[in-house]
């Protein structure tokens, strides 16, 4: 049976079913688009070992082309579980109140994400990616004037990426005579030493595809216009799932090209192109992390620790060894998870509340146990401290720089790393603890579906903690099949290059010493309830200065003084203000331009140029 | 068995942190002409601390002191103590940096759930400080990484064996002293106190504190004072040959501290952050660039 074009084209006629006669019902369009991940969940389930499985056919002139292999097909069971879980929130979280009319779009990115991942040629590449570049742009800009300016951003930027992808596909093919995806690849990188010029247009035309999806270097201000803007279960998924389609677009193309055959130059033993990424990497978790810090509006800063996080994946592709491939992909699948469970409890927040900026919200934590938990054991895990699932991919990213000794690039990312803790903190005191406002105070906790979801991807993350084999099995699987090397690591062990850490026993150590403080805090004389309000002011009463709890929660400019050292910098290095400067420059040149050509003096020039070059070519002739 | 070894070294570890903390108190005060507490002041405040009533303003609270102590303990099960272990383990730094911020968190955790701001202000300060002396002291990580391609502690003090002249303290004289910077910070005294300010901000995320949450917060402060000094005896002077040597080492790092916090002022956080960054870093930096080339 033809597993993977069947999926697909449920996706699409689901979708295209659902967006023409399902209008004016948008529960039964959120039932389908449940169905519809449920059924590429299965499909994933049901092609896991068939990895010979090939189907083509012949559309026209082009020959569309997908294959199941190992590599391509853990990104899609990963993708499918995660979406699955995401699916489930949204069925809650489009109630009456809430719903947007993104569910068809999203049933047809489904399929999309399928075809990129099983994409075994250029062609079926190339139409997945753009299917999901526009799909994308219409769930973003979802029919609001401000998410559609922040749509048109993100889709100015794909088309960058769709143009440079095709330029690239075009020259490689010129090159190597093969449509086939890993055969091209191959055969470009037998074309080392002779024609590395060509070779390295590629990788630059590729690396600017994937790297505007990925929101690398100069694109990284993409993702905080596009998270934040979009509908609140959706940015979910772009910042779980969307986003690595650049991270697995650099691991089909850039990565491999480079590991095979390769004789250029060498900076500390790995390429030197790798190397400059590598650089952009590290610079990109840097300003990312930065950013989030300074960030008020909670969406936008999680959208930062994002491409904090994507900086360090590259990071970890770029040391050229099976050990940061691996390192990579799982800090990926992990990402995929904990930013996952922020967003939906984030989303959890807003469809109570309905706010966004931080300064507002506060001591929700209270009112809401569960999304508070899910963002307390996400952002533990997203800022890589043990023993939730984060710190392994984390720790093997550094030990895959420590392994080649690239130690002056472990400082950024060392930077990075620590920077998280403040803007984790800061969505953590901001949006769930300090003072409760009473406009909330009476707020109900996450519905159940939201609820369940929310527990169920806390749970995985406290599993993968301490078991990271779970994960870490798999990838070593593909990853073998994909270079054909493997790096050794236990079900709870993760070694490195300088040590070995046993996570199962690093969790056991925390679940112990909890329960000794446990003990000690039972032991301790009991504890009394105050309201929040009713603490220490130096003697003095809030209702005196006509205080509020809103302006008692201190939230707003948190870290005040530490963006004053940083705000010259980082306006100094924007590549935004760049991006600005150089559209008002370009519309500046072209005004002038047309006012030039719009004059009728030139008009009439022209007319009488052009008539009497036709007249001379005419007595010429 | 191993249970049993584990709850030796986290009584070990709080006891003897409390000690230095009661030694401390007497070291400032006699810097100040003080008459200063008895030296066993701080072991009759725990226990006052757990005996009397305390106040809470949500769960959110009690668990996150919990959770503040457990992490803090947890990391001291990953420092060996003259090369002893309650369980063996590689004690790889990485490790044990990291599992020290789940007690931070969990602490900020706690005191922001109390609703005052003076405690989210010393908690934001903290965390800029953080930002501060970790950076600084993961170049000094890295330049073991150059030297001797390990990050494991019990590695690192193995190799010191066999006197003075073995020490890194002697080695990489200039990263020892980066150590030192740093280590003032971690400990955060004077001059990187400005998160606990008492005069400008009420002891910062102490303020809501009381009873036996305070009586938590000192076993906390008491075990990451064991810890951050049990780090760099392990890294720079040799670890110790016995338990004795060990302590004592941790106790003439801990007194030297508490003799510059008697006599210096205070940083502003940006302040500190940019004296880390600037002389704790470029030394670092110099101890590394030494360590590679």
């Amino acid at each position: 049976m033809n597993l993977i074009s069947t999926g697909i084209l449920t996706c699409f006629t689901a979708g295209l079913f659902s967006l023409i006669f399902l209008q004016r019902v948008k529960k039964l369009q959120w039932i389908i688009f449940f169905i519809t991940a449920l059924f590429m969940a299965a499909v994933a389930y049901r092609l896991y070992g068939s990895w010979q499985l090939t189907e083509s056919y012949q559309t026209g002139i082009f020959l569309l082309t997908f294959h199941n292999g190992y590599f391509g097909w853990i990104f899609f069971g990963m993708t499918s579980i995660v979406t699955l879980l995401i699916a489930l929130f949204s069925l809650s979280y489009n109630d009456k109140k809430h719903a947007t009319a993104i569910a068809p779009l999203w049933t047809m990115l489904l399929g999309a994400n399928a075809g990129i991942f099983f994409a075994a040629d250029w062609i079926t590449f190339i139409i997945a990616w753009e299917i999901m570049g526009w799909t994308s742009f219409f769930i973003i800009a979802h029919g609001k004037p401000k998410s559609f300016k922040a749509g048109i951003y993100y889709y100015s930027l794909s088309m960058i990426g769709a143009v440079t992808l095709l330029a690239a596909v075009f020259i490689l093919y010129t090159a190597t005579g093969t449509m086939n995806i890993s055969d091209s690849i191959k055969a470009l990188s037998g074309l080392w030493g002779n024609r590395d010029g060509m070779i390295y247009t590629v990788v630059t035309l590729f690396a600017v595809t994937f790297f505007a999806k990925a929101a690398i270097g100069p694109f990284y201000m993409w993702p905080a216009k596009a998270h934040a803007e979009a509908p609140d279960d959706f940015s979910s998924f772009l910042s779980g799932i969307m986003i690595k389609y650049g991270i697995f677009g650099l691991l089909i193309t850039i990565v491999p090209l480079f590991r095979m055959n390769y004789s250029g130059p060498v900076v500390w033993n790995i390429p030197l192109a790798l190397y400059l990424m590598g650089w952009i990497g590290a610079l990109t978790a840097v300003s990312g992390t930065l950013l989030a810090v300074r960030e008020n509006d909670m969406k936008r800063l999680m959208a930062f620790s994002t491409v904090s996080n994507i900086g360090f994946i590259t990071l970890a592709l770029s040391v050229n060894t099976v050990f940061g491939i691996v390192a990579a992909v799982y800090h990926t699948f992990n990402h995929m998870v904990f930013k996952g469970t922020i967003f939906l409890s984030m989303a959890s927040v807003k469809f109570r509340t309905g706010e966004r900026d931080m300064h507002k919200l506060g001591g929700i934590g209270y009112r809401m146990p569960i999304a508070f938990f899910a963002f307390l054991i996400g952002i533990i895990s997203a800022a890589g401290i043990p023993p939730m699932a984060g710190f392994s991919s984390k720790w093997m990213i550094f030990q895959s720089l420590f392994g080649e000794k690239l130690l002056f690039l472990a400082i950024p990312a060392f930077l990075a790393s620590t920077g998280a803790f403040l803007y984790l903190y800061r969505g953590l005191h901001s949006i769930y603890l300090g003072q409760l406002s009473p406009r909330f105070s009476s707020i109900k906790p996450a519905p159940p579906l939201q609820s369940i979801t929310m527990i169920l991807m806390m749970l995985s993350i406290f599993v993968v903690g301490a078991f990271p084999g779970i994960f870490l099995t798999p990838i070593r699987g593909a990853i073998a099949a994909f270079t054909g090397e493997t790096i050794s690591a236990g079900f709870t062990t993760i070694s490195g290059v300088t040590a070995n850490v046993n996570l199962f026993m690093v969790s056991l150590t925390f679940i112990g010493s909890f329960l000794l403080v446990l003990f000690l805090y039972v032991v301790g004389k009991k504890r009394r309830h105050v309201e929040p309000l009713d603490s220490y002011m130096s003697g003095e009463y809030p209702e005196d200065w006509n205080m509020i709890p809103e302006q008692y929660h201190y939230a707003f400019r948190f870290y005040e003084p530490f963006e004053k050292m940083i705000n010259p910098t980082l306006e100094r290095y924007s590549f935004e203000n760049w991006f600005e400067n150089f559209i008002y420059n370009t519309k500046r040149f072209s005004t002038s331009l047309g006012r030039w050509l719009y004059r009728q003096q030139l008009g009439a020039f022209i007319v009488i140029t052009a008539l009497t070059l036709i007249i001379l070519t005419g007595v010429v002739w | 068995m191993v249970v049993l070894t584990s709850l030796f070294l986290a009584f070990s570890a709080m006891v003897v942190g409390l000690l230095f903390m009661g030694i401390g108190r007497k070291v400032t005060a006699r810097l100040q002409r003080r008459y200063g507490p008895p030296f066993w002041q701080s072991y009759i405040d725990v226990i006052k601390c757990f005996s009397r009533n305390s106040i809470s303003h949500s769960y959110i609270q009690d668990l996150g002191s919990m959770m503040g102590l457990a992490g803090l303990i947890a990391a001291a099960m990953f420092v060996p103590i003259a090369g002893w272990l309650p369980f063996p383990s590689a004690s790889p730094i990485i490790v044990i940096l990291y599992l020290m911020p789940i007690g931070y968190l969990g602490m900020a955790m706690g005191v922001s759930a109390s609703g005052n701001p003076l405690a989210a202000i010393g908690i934001g300060r903290a965390l800029t400080l953080m930002l501060g002396y970790e950076v600084p002291y993961a170049i000094l990580l890295l330049t073991f990484i150059a030297s001797s391609n390990t990050s494991s502690l019990a590695v690192l003090s193995d190799l010191q064996t066999g006197g003075i002249g073995n020490w890194f303290a002697v080695k990489m004289p200039i990263g020892f002293i980066a150590s030192i910077i740093c280590l003032q910070a971690m400990l955060a005294e004077k001059p990187f106190d400005t998160m606990i300010a008492p005069a400008e901000i009420a002891s910062g995320p102490m303020v809501e504190l009381s009873g036996k949450f305070l009586g938590m917060a000192f076993l906390q402060h008491a075990v990451a004072i064991f810890i951050e000094t049990g780090l760099i005896v392990n890294m720079y002077l040799g670890g110790g040959a016995t338990v004795l040597s060990f302590v004592f080492k941790q106790f003439l790092l801990y007194t030297f501290a508490m003799a510059v916090n008697g006599i210096y002022g205070r940083y502003r956080v940006e302040q500190a952050v940019k004296f880390l960054w600037i002389f704790a870093g470029s030394l670092a930096v110099i101890q590394l660039l030494i360590n590679i080339f």
